[in-house]
């Protein structure tokens, strides 16, 4: 009798103490969703152009010696243009990218635990979902402290299990609540981690990314030069955005060179305006991860949440991206 | 004091005039030797360039300000001799000196290479 009056003490008091907003905490597990999902294509795009690059190398160094000025030179350029072996220092930034993108796609996964944490029991999957993304996190911020100005970061690790351990199991309900809190609290700390290491790698990655759309632009130089692309091509969404419907036609032999300086213009032009979205993104980024973190302190304070932040930097991010991409894409 | 973004920035810059400038330095390359100095020279701006990227640069002292300063006079020169539509041997010389002074900059800010 005094066993089951003792528990259902402990049950009144905790169920008093351990209260969460279920709904809240599964619109910000979306919300932290939506934000590593975008923050993942940010990391995959740059890590495919690393890994295009030997490629991008091996053709435009053999396409820039058409402008070898006699045949012993042409000739020289192109034996002297053998594929490259893959450079160390590039392979090596790309174990980083996956390291960067495991970090932030396994702590998606998270957050997606963390969602049906908030409509069901699903303890055991949300902590085993915690500790990957730690581990990943961890595993990311130990790589980039070899980078450019980089200071090291603590590694981390999560209280959700500590929670579960320590919780009444015949208080289903408030164990819940538990669980929930220290999962957000856990990825709140996973966030400012992962916004930790992003910021590591920002200045080397603000100037790779911005490198990368010189590579891209040497390449297609290249393939200009050897007039396998052509100016027409280059031009024709220019003319067809300012006037829908129109047609180009083969240019005069006789106006080439302006019409090939013209496309030079819009590739240049293109480039710049790629070259801020690529900078914009990363602070996006940073800003993102920045605003699920401030909604997670919300959330343990009982204090309402405003998701408006984490959907504007999303949009912003994604609008960069795709920015980004629709240049890669339109000169691949 | 120079951070290291400005160090990586400073590298970046000499690779990138080496990659943007490379058919107009080839152009002028009337012999198989010049051809292979200019491909030697983008390779070694090169592979500088990612090498800086992925380490720390975290080192300070004199001479690593010394090496940041040479690099950016290095670049200076260079850009200096294709306004001056310098001969090929001369840019040659100038272009080598900023990717060893890129080269030194990165051994010398570099954790150990101090």
């Amino acid at each position: 009798m005094k066993t089951k009056l003792g528990a259902l003490l402990v049950a009144t008091f905790l169920s008093s103490c351990t209260t969460v907003d279920r709904n809240a905490a599964a619109t910000l597990g979306t919300a932290g969703e939506n934000a590593t999902q975008a923050l993942s294509s940010q990391a995959a795009q740059a890590s495919e152009t690393l890994g295009d690059l030997n490629q991008w190398w091996g053709i435009h160094d053999e396409l820039v010696c058409i402008n070898a000025p006699n045949a012993d030179a042409r000739v020289a350029c192109i034996k002297g243009a053998s594929a490259p072996a893959p450079d160390p220092s590039v392979t090596q930034i790309i174990d980083l990218l996956a390291k960067h993108k495991q970090a932030i796609d396994t702590l998606n996964q998270a957050y997606a635990a963390f969602v049906d944490l908030a409509h069901y029991n699903a303890g055991q999957a949300a902590t085993a979902a915690l500790n990957t993304a730690f581990a990943n996190v961890n595993s990311f911020t130990g790589a980039v402290s070899a980078l450019p100005g980089a200071t090291a970061i603590a590694p981390i690790s999560t209280t959700v299990e500590k929670a579960t351990a320590g919780a009444l199991s015949i208080i289903a309900d408030n164990e819940e609540n538990a669980q929930i809190l220290a999962a957000n609290t856990d990825l709140e700390t996973a966030n400012d981690a992962l916004y930790k290491g992003l910021q590591t790698e920002s200045t080397a990655m603000t100037s790779l990314l911005v490198t990368l759309q010189a590579e891209r632009e040497a390449l297609y130089q290249s393939g200009f030069d050897a007039e396998i692309i052509s100016p027409t091509d280059v031009l024709t969404p220019v003319f067809s955005e300012a006037y829908p419907g129109i047609h180009l036609q083969a240019a005069p032999a006789a106006n080439r060179d302006v019409i090939a300086a013209a496309a030079k213009n819009v590739i240049s032009i293109e480039n710049q305006i790629t070259n801020t979205a690529v900078s914009k993104s990363y602070t996006d980024a940073l800003a993102t991860l920045q605003a699920v973190s401030a909604q997670h302190k919300k959330l343990a304070a009982a204090q309402p949440l405003n998701l408006d932040q984490i959907e504007g930097d999303i949009s912003s991010l994604q609008t960069n991206m795709a920015q980004v991409s629709s240049a890669s894409t339109a000169k691949k | 004091m120079s951070t290291p973004a400005d160090r990586l920035s400073a590298i970046q810059a000499i690779y990138l005039d080496a990659l943007n400038n490379e058919s107009q330095d080839l152009a002028c390359a009337t012999t198989p030797a010049l051809v292979a100095a200019v491909q030697a020279n983008v390779a070694n701006a090169r592979s500088t360039y990612y090498a800086a990227a992925a380490a720390a640069l975290a080192n300070n002292g004199a001479d690593v300000e010394t090496a940041y300063t040479a690099a950016q006079t290095a670049l200076a020169a260079v850009k200096q001799a294709r306004t001056n539509s310098a001969q090929i041997t001369t840019l040659l010389g100038d272009l080598n000196g900023a990717t060893g002074a890129a080269s030194n900059l990165l051994k010398l800010a570099s954790q150990g290479g101090a």
